[in-house]
């Protein structure tokens, strides 16, 4: 049985939070684990082989793509979104928005974070 | 320390990450591992670092074993994954065995009878060897016994030596002796006979048992002259008093005597007729009540009758050995026989007997189980063959291979669990059963039963099981992307003829001890025990005390009860004795006369047997040498002997017409019986200390110049005579309404029963040896179906070049034979490597016998050309058009 493809909405919360991350910045795998874990503030901690697991099938599907090495350490590679990988992260980005809306309408939500 | 070792261990575990095919994501993936692990320790230290890299390894772990469900791994709980994962194989593993319910059945049965078979036997060895014994600080208490320095003995104690004991050994905290006690108890069915101890007032104490309700015995209770006083067994209380509540103060009858219970005991299993050598009784109906010793002026110097038990509380800062010590430094002058004493722990007494038997039926369940591990590998090595494809494809599709490892461990482990399940339930049935099947000698100290020990044992074998059958497929699974589809018969058959092999040399390691046991029981069963047992009855009489009945009742009693018995049909012939051969209990010191006062322990114990002068004839005992007893001689006669072959052998041979002295006889009767006997005549042997021991040396005198008012009848029934037993206590109440009547039991019966430990042994060992055999050779067809299977395309090219389907069929055959061959010789060597183990429960035949070896090759043998049979005639079938067209 071939693995479904991570392309396909809805992301799962490790996609979701790597491509956000490359989003305006490109980023080796440590920085990755760091980015997420400071812009959620610790609410999202991916281990290595999550993270790697992720990022061999977003190859594989196109929506990442490799970068030189770095110079301070040569044997990581960075990564950086793709065309593809951007417009699907903004479609789920697009998805979360609507479901929240739908929440808020509910009065579920605060308004102060509904609108941030 | 730890925390290098788990970062070793999740990077080795993350480098076989199936990771895409860019190989290098898997250096990054451990140098990214490495930098968070460093920062996890710089904020949280060493359990940080730890927390983290648990948490990592969990995780690859997760990945890898899901990855071959090619789901988004991300996508789901972790709980989940790992549970449907595990779910998955489970239900794949059904499919497939769903699909040949009659193998899977087999499988199971197979599993289940050997998981059964070793979790009872070692619920049986935790119950005898290893559960405390029922007493508080058991490891403290021992048995003490006289020893000689020659190999006889242990020996029961003289009262003369206990005191000694009892004052003179620092080692002991308390010490008590108990010895035998039998009367007649007056009851609504006239007077019955009973059975208890004879204890000193310590006994308990030393024990450690409190009594039910009452007090137990104290010091006053063994004054001479005190009154008597009896403790009942809860049993007896139940049984014969009906559970009365007044109990405790009331007066019973025992012996004619009045006796005020002053205390119930309960259900233990206490020590009670002690027996030569060094032997104690524990069966319940031996021990229905107690009585004080008493404590007469004689007791503490006499050094005769050796008829005491012994048993001793050690201090707690003392050991055995110091015990022992100061046993062999105690002596006394005038000792006559220069004992000295030796202690056996509590659980030594109990289990030496059983020990071996029990190791030997532990040894054969755990050796059928390994054959069944064998059979079931084999199995699940040709299972693998035949899943290859679907393996390969599962590998293709991005399983890796701790994934596929886990599928199989899966797949044996469910196979073990419903064997392993099944047979501890089927092992529960049988503890249950099995206490009930044997006779009361055997030392149930603690009923067995399937206790936590046996869980864990039962899991770990389960365990085991499930290795050893996935191991080797795991290990092939390696070889799944490299190898082509399809058959590489060379390597497979070569594990499988391995596994065979090992199950055809356990089946004979296991075949021939169990051979061996078997003729060794047949051997003891047609050994000539120098008496006649077939349609032998013997029944316990009494007639009183010696008070109660002189010396003239008792001969007349005697007399007339053996004239009416012989005189009623279907009676063979008649006799009395003191006891009857397989019990002969009565040791004694005597003294030869001109025989060597400077080695007084020669004249150590003797076997003393008391009989009838038509006692030889009518059992048969054949007289070597000399005379037998005559009517006349009585108590007014000169005192006769005869002695057994294995006195006189112990005296020079010429015996006839020697004399010894008999002191304790006159002790106890006074004048009236001889103190001086004159040997008339040597019988062959009888073998009262059981049919596998030899023969004790032994002396008869005659019931006409020593009458005993207690004697056992002995009858020996006409063949046709089969209601014999039913008839026998009335005729013996029409000679004396009084007397005391035993059980009527037949010595065959008695017999049987001291062979029942060797019965059960070779009966249980021969069972298992069976299914050992029946599974190698199972396996040995299993063996050849796979290999003339792969060679079908072989065999055709053959056939097709003019070979002969008789040449096709014998090659088969031989290589079948060759297989077991290997096995049989793995086997025989093995036999005789363990074969010491086994050569003191054998009897007449060496544990390397070479005929039963031979016999049992022979037999495996002709089942490895049985096995061959069908797959040689497929064989010999093939149709070379269709086997070449095939491939």
């Amino acid at each position: 049985m071939p693995a479904p493809p991570i392309d396909q909405l809805p992301l799962s919360v490790p996609a979701f939070q790597i491509l956000l991350s490359l989003v305006g910045q490109d980023l080796h795998g440590y920085a990755i684990v760091k980015d997420i874990e400071t812009r959620t503030e610790g609410e999202v901690r991916l281990t290595a082989s999550t993270l790697y697991g992720a990022i061999a099938r977003m190859l594989d599907a196109g929506l990442l793509e490799e970068r030189d090495a770095d110079s301070e350490s040569p044997r990581r590679r960075t990564y950086r979104l793709t065309r593809a990988g951007r417009r699907l992260l903004e479609r789920e980005a697009e998805r979360l928005a609507r479901a929240a809306e739908w929440a808020a309408a509910k009065r579920l939500l605060p308004q102060a974070r509904g609108s941030r | 320390m730890i925390n290098r070792w788990l970062r070793h261990l999740v990077f080795s575990v993350a480098r076989r990450l199936p990771l895409s095919r860019r190989a290098y994501l898997g250096d990054d993936l451990t140098a990214t591992i490495g930098a968070l692990a460093d920062d996890a320790r710089a904020a949280g230290g060493a359990p940080g670092e730890r927390a983290y890299l648990c948490r990592e390894l969990i995780e690859v772990l997760r990945n890898a074993w899901v990855a071959g469900h090619g789901r988004d791994v991300a996508r789901e709980p972790p709980a989940r994954r790992l549970l449907d994962a595990c779910r998955d194989d489970v239900r794949a593993s059904l499919r497939q065995w769903r699909r040949r319910p009659a193998a899977a059945a087999g499988v199971v049965g197979t599993l289940a009878m050997a998981v059964a078979a070793v979790v009872t036997t070692f619920g049986l060895l935790t119950a005898v060897l290893w559960r405390p014994l029922p007493f508080p600080h058991e490891e403290r208490l021992v048995f003490v016994w006289e020893s000689a320095s020659d190999e006889r003995g242990p020996f029961r104690v003289t009262s003369g030596r206990f005191s000694d004991w009892e004052r003179g050994i620092g080692a002991f905290e308390r010490v008590a002796a108990f010895g035998a006690a039998g009367f007649s108890l007056d009851s609504r069915d006239g007077a019955v006979p009973v059975r208890g101890v004879r204890v000193t007032a310590s006994y308990f104490g030393t024990l450690g048992v409190r009594p039910l309700v009452g007090r137990v015995f104290d010091e006053r209770d063994e004054a001479p002259g005190a009154r008597r006083v009896v403790l009942l067994s809860r049993a007896m209380w139940q049984g014969r008093f009906g559970g009365a509540p007044d109990i405790v103060g009331r007066d019973v009858r025992l012996g004619g005597e009045p006796y005020t219970v002053v205390g119930i005991m309960p259900d233990l299993v206490t020590p009670g007729w002690p027996s030569n050598p060094a032997r104690v009784a524990v069966e319940a109906e031996l021990r229905e009540f107690w009585i004080p010793i008493a404590r007469t002026p004689d007791f503490a110097v006499s050094t005769r009758a050796h008829v005491l038990g012994v048993v001793a509380r050690l201090r707690p800062d003392t050991t055995a050995a110091q015990a022992n010590a100061e046993l062999s430094s105690l002596t006394r002058a005038g000792d006559e026989d220069r004992h000295h004493g030796v202690t056996l722990s509590f659980r030594e007494q109990f289990v030496r007997d059983v020990r071996a038997p029990l190791l030997v039926l532990f040894a054969a369940s755990l050796a059928v189980l390994l054959v069944a591990c064998a059979n079931l590998a084999a199995l699940q090595v040709s299972r693998f063959e035949q899943r290859r494809s679907e393996l390969a494809t599962r590998a293709a599709l991005g399983a890796g291979r701790v994934r596929l490892a886990g599928l199989l461990f899966v797949d044996a482990g469910l196979l073990s669990v419903a064997g392993g399940v099944a047979g501890v339930w089927l092992s529960s049935l049988a503890l249950a059963w099995i206490p009930t099947r044997l006779p009361a000698s055997v030392p149930f100290l603690t009923a067995p039963a399937l206790d936590l020990r046996a869980a864990v044992f039962a899991f770990l074998a389960g365990l085991a099981v499930t290795v050893a059958i996935s191991a080797w497929p795991a290990l092939r699974l390696r070889t799944l992307s490299a190898a082509p589809r399809g058959v590489s018969l060379p390597a497979r058959a070569r594990v499988y003829r391995g596994l065979v092999a090992i199950q055809v040399a356990i089946g004979v390691a296991l075949a021939v001890p169990a051979a061996l046991l078997g003729e060794s029981l047949s051997a003891l069963r047609t050994r000539d025990p120098g008496f006649t047992v077939e349609g032998v009855l013997v029944v316990d009489v009494s007639i009183g005390s010696h008070a109660a009945a002189p010396l003239g009742r008792t001969a007349r009693f005697e007399r007339d009860v053996t004239d009416t018995i012989s005189a009623a049909p279907g009676v063979a012939g008649v006799t009395l004795a003191y006891d009857h051969p397989l019990e002969s209990n009565w040791t004694q010191v005597i003294a030869m006369q001109g025989e060597v006062p400077a080695d007084p322990e020669l004249e150590g114990d003797v076997h003393l047997r008391i009989v009838s002068p038509g006692y030889f004839e009518a059992l048969g005992v054949r007289v070597l040498d000399g005379r037998s007893f005559e009517e006349r001689e009585g108590g007014d006669a000169p005192g006769v002997a005869l002695v057994n072959e294995a006195f006189a052998a112990a005296h020079g041979g010429r015996v006839l017409g020697r004399r010894f002295r008999d002191t304790a006889a006159v002790t106890a009767w006074g004048p009236a019986v001889p103190g001086e006997y004159e040997i008339v005549g040597v019988v062959a042997n009888e073998r009262f200390r059981g049919v596998d021991l030899p023969s004790a040396p032994a002396v008869y005198l005659s019931t006409r110049q020593f009458p005993q008012t207690s004697a056992t009848l002995l009858v020996r029934a006409a063949n046709d005579a089969t209601d014999l037993p039913s008839r026998i206590r009335g005729l013996i109440r029409g000679v004396d309404p009084a007397a005391t009547i035993g059980q009527v039991r037949s010595l065959s019966d008695i017999l049987s029963e001291q062979l029942v430990s060797r019965r059960v042994t070779s009966g249980v060992t021969s069972v298992f040896a069976v299914a050992a055999v029946g599974l190698a050779l199972l396996g040995l067809y299993g063996l050849m179906a796979v290999i003339v299977a792969g060679r079908t395309r072989d065999v055709g090219v053959r056939l097709a070049l003019g070979a002969s389907p008789a040449t096709i069929a014998r090659t088969i055959v031989v290589e079948s034979v060759g297989a077991a061959m290997v096995g049989i010789v793995a086997g025989i060597a093995l036999t005789a490597v363990l074969g010491g183990f086994l050569e003191h429960l054998l009897v007449d035949v060496s544990a390397r016998d070479p005929w039963t070896v031979m016999v049992v090759a022979g037999t495996v043998l002709a089942g490895a050309l049985l096995a061959a049979a069908g797959p040689a005639r497929r064989a010999a079938r093939v149709d070379p058009a269709v086997a070449l067209r095939s491939e």
